[in-house]
């Protein structure tokens, strides 16, 4: 019945825009197209749930289909639109990526935690620096001659493989209602990667400006102003946590409209005074969850209303897809995803070996890193404005490796979660 | 400001009115209606619109402009959604005439008088012009708020036929006035009006019907295979984003279209009890969030003119509503027995005047239009703040009919 449905809405959209008077103007025609959206997305998600696949993979693929590079049935000005949600959808992510850290969990683990950030950063950073010397030849956008464009080219991409979506990796987990070691490993490691990946970029930014620009010296003050934003953030993801926490043992009332305030505001103030949001909610939804007895209601509030919100969200990152820029970059990009994959996987076990953890962590828990999506696409971005030469084929390449990833990553992780029998075993 | 802060604000704002709104008191006082019915939200908005502190500026309510429609969608599907046949079977059928014939009456009551001081008052405009505005000015006065009555309920010692009659007729007369206004958005179509007006409407008004049909379906066969509260939700949220967003694709009204569906859906389904939790949950706040960004859409500007509209729209809407019960116990011998006063308990306008006047300013950008929406809503909150009032004169009025 979902197929029959969602081909009425095709078949319906279809019409209705063949047949516009004209008269309508973007802002309806974009309501239109969220709500076409919204139940052609999550009815294609129950199919692929159906097929065992993640409901988010079919939220995507819907997109995809449906958005401005496929079918064209919503067009890149309605998807731009449609991106104002999100900063709320990344922040309750956020929330419950923070809500589901239990500082237990991070004590008994935290040596496993550690040198698996440590070996997975290693082997991206010195495997993508090797793979870039010895394909130079077909990163025909790079001046041959000079090996200092290769190696910050190799270094800023490795960095940015380090990265694995926390937004995708909580969406799973929802859904699944997976619980076990597995998974408090893989997101555990995940959220703390973000952060590790944003100092990182700082360092390696700066060393490839001083590499590549000419008179360039190392510059201290991105670092410097990394330290900022990165206190400034912890600072505001305290206070947040404290007013949740008051909020919700005192008050009590109207949880979920506080809920989504808290979060939009604290995305909107914090890009304002270039804080990390993602840092804020997660400390907040930390904290919540480890230092008061309100964590089970803020996670319990957030998922009974973030549904359509994470219908939408990747939805839209379905349709922002670039598949222009997948065809013409395809082969070049799936052997960097295979590259990545094999290094994730040998930095995985080596880390997990040398913490003598369980077989299915030490075998399995590297499929749960392969996801990428909103930090290291906003990563290519700085990438691109900042290096005019080779940015813009940099972010081209980027963006093609983030899409296959974000594709594959989702049925990944969820097959481990199945694997691992981990899956169904939170509390409702 | 970006259009993410001012949604967050929004939300706050919606929190922090939700925790008060609808919160009964026993006294009939006119302020205190005024507050808890939500009307000050309008007020909130103006102040943060561009007007005021310009913090939803109009780049930002372009941006905000799908949650203008859902707070149309939303506000019409909930109406039709509840007019379900088990209400309706409670009152006996006279009251149906009855809420019909009050509307008419107040339609044209207002409509005429509206037009012949519009026709005075602006005459270097096309009478075009002037006849859709006295329409909707019409339009909205036959409108009135079906919540009302239950805030103020303690406060009436015998509900009878008197207190009856009344709930029906607020809760009936917002499907006059929303079918009134679908015909004219068909048939008086923005901005092909002109021409060939009649075999468009009519494709556009029967296609309306269909649309909404269809959707119920769909709706109604996915509700019985979907048990889920969270997946409802997100269906339900499609459809009216969906409903709303194809019928001001069109220029058509949301409000209708959304109405429609609920109105066919509650016929179709048998889960009244699983769906009605869904959208009463998010009701509240919604419903502040939209009459924030209405009070940040409205272009006020207040002359002379202006004033003298607004008399004159409170004015003949609470003529109309006194005069109608004697004419139509004379005229057409109507047997119900109430106080000459009864009219005043129909003041109060709420949410969906409020909802139809913005609908029509969305619809039509005229001109006139902004001066049409500034005496439309200062006529409705001026009639939000004199309701109390007058149902406490009303009831005076039965009270002594009783003793006498």
């Amino acid at each position: 019945m979902s197929i029959l449905i969602i081909i009425v809405f095709f078949v319906l959209i279809y019409v209705l825009k063949s047949i516009s008077t004209g008269t309508g103007n973007l802002n309806q025609s974009a309501t239109f197209a969220l709500g076409f959206l919204l139940i052609t997305a999550f009815l294609f998600g129950k199919i692929t749930k159906k097929l065992k696949l993640p409901m988010i993979t079919g939220f995507m693929v819907m997109g995809i289909i449906c958005g401005p590079y496929f079918l064209k049935l919503i067009n890149l000005n309605e998807v731009k639109s449609l991106q104002l949600l999100d900063g709320l959808a990344l922040s309750l992510i956020a929330l419950t990526a923070g809500g589901e850290l239990r500082l237990a969990i991070l004590k008994e683990k935290r040596k496993t935690i550690i040198l698996i950030i440590l070996f997975q950063a290693l082997f991206l950073l010195c495997g993508f620096l090797i793979f870039c010397f010895f394909a130079r030849d077909f990163l025909t956008f790079l001046p041959i001659d000079k090996l200092s464009y290769v190696f910050a080219f190799g270094l800023l991409f490795g960095v940015l493989s380090i990265a694995t979506s926390p937004s995708t990796t909580i969406a799973i987990i929802t859904e699944t209602r997976a619980k076990g070691p597995l998974t408090d490993l893989v997101l555990s490691i995940t959220v703390f990667k973000d952060v590790i990946v944003i100092v990182l970029f700082a360092f390696s930014f700066s060393f490839s400006k001083f590499l590549i620009v000419a008179k360039s010296n190392f510059s201290f003050s991105i670092l410097l102003n990394l330290l900022k934003e990165m206190s400034g953030s912890i600072i505001t993801g305290v206070l947040m946590g404290l007013i949740i926490i008051f909020y919700l043992k005192f008050i009590k009332k109207e949880i979920t409209i506080f809920i989504l305030s808290i979060a939009f505001f604290t995305y909107e103030l914090s890009s304002h005074f270039e804080f990390h949001p993602l840092l804020i909610c997660m400390i907040a939804g930390f904290l919540t969850e480890n230092f008061s007895s309100e964590g089970e209601k803020l996670i319990h509030i957030i998922e009974k209303s973030s549904l359509p919100i994470y219908v939408i969200f990747f939805a839209i990152s379905g349709a922002s897809l670039n598949l222009e820029i997948l065809k013409s970059t395809w082969i070049i990009a799936l052997s960097m995803v295979t590259m990545r994959a094999i290094l994730k996987f040998l930095g995985t076990y080596l880390g997990a070996k040398l913490s003598k953890e369980e077989v299915n962590i030490k075998r399995l828990s590297w499929m749960g890193f392969i996801s990428q999506a909103g930090v290291a696409l906003g990563l290519a971005i700085i990438i691109e404005k900042s290096f005019p030469v080779w940015g813009p084929q940099f972010k081209t390449l980027a963006i093609a490796v983030i899409a296959i990833n974000q594709i594959i990553g989702p049925i990944m992780f969820q097959r481990i979660i199945f694997k691992a029998e981990e899956a169904g075993k939170k509390e409702i | 400001m970006k259009a993410i802060l001012a949604l967050g604000l929004l939300i706050l704002i919606s929190y922090l009115g939700s925790i008060g709104l609808f919160f009964r008191r026993n006294v009939f006082s006119p302020f205190f209606y005024f507050f808890s019915s939500g009307s000050v939200y309008i007020l909130f908005g103006l102040i943060s619109g561009k007007d005021g502190l310009n913090i939803l500026s109009s780049q930002v309510l372009n941006q905000l402009s799908p949650l203008i429609n859902l707070g149309l969608g939303w506000i019409g599907f909930l109406y039709g959604f509840q007019l379900e046949n088990k209400f309706l079977r409670q009152f006996p059928k006279k009251y149906l005439g009855f809420s019909f014939l009050y509307s008419m009456f107040l339609f044209l009551t207002v409509t005429l008088i509206s037009l012949l001081f519009l026709k005075v008052i602006y005459s270097s405009y096309s009478s075009f012009i002037l006849a859709g505005m006295a329409i909707s000015f019409g339009i909205l006065a036959s409108i009135s708020s079906s919540s009302f009555l239950p805030f103020f309920s303690n406060l009436i010692p015998h509900k009878g036929e008197y207190y009856r009659l009344a709930v029906f007729s607020n809760n009936i007369d917002d499907f006059w006035g929303i079918w009134g206004f679908a015909l004219i958005t068909s048939f008086w179509h923005f901005p092909f009006f002109r021409e060939k007006i009649f075999i468009k409407g009519l494709l556009l008004f029967l296609g309306s019907i269909i649309f909404c049909g269809l959707l119920s379906i769909i709706f109604h066969l996915l509700t019985k295979v979907i048990n889920d509260q969270r997946e409802i939700l997100t269906l339900l949220f499609g459809m009216v984003f969906f409903a709303s967003g194809a019928a001001s694709f069109f220029n058509l009204s949301p409000i209708f279209i959304c109405m429609l569906f609920g109105f066919i859906l509650t016929r179709l389904t048998k889960l009244h009890d699983r769906i009605y939790p869904v959208f009463l949950s998010v009701e509240k706040p919604l419903y502040i969030i939209f009459l924030i960004l209405i009070g940040a859409l409205w272009n006020i500007s207040i002359d002379i003119s202006v004033i003298l509209l607004i008399f004159i729209f409170v004015g003949s809407r609470i003529g109309g509503s006194v005069l109608y019960l004697p004419l139509l116990k004379k005229i057409l011998k109507f047997p119900i027995n109430l106080p000459p006063l009864y009219g005043l308990t129909f003041l109060s306008q709420g949410g969906m005047a409020i909802a139809l006047a913005i609908n029509i300013k969305l619809i039509y950008s005229l001109p006139l239009t902004d001066i049409f929406l500034t005496v439309a809503l200062l006529g409705i909150l001026i009639n939000e703040f004199l309701a109390p009032i007058g149902l406490k004169v009303s009831l005076i009025k039965l009270e002594s009919q009783r003793a006498g």
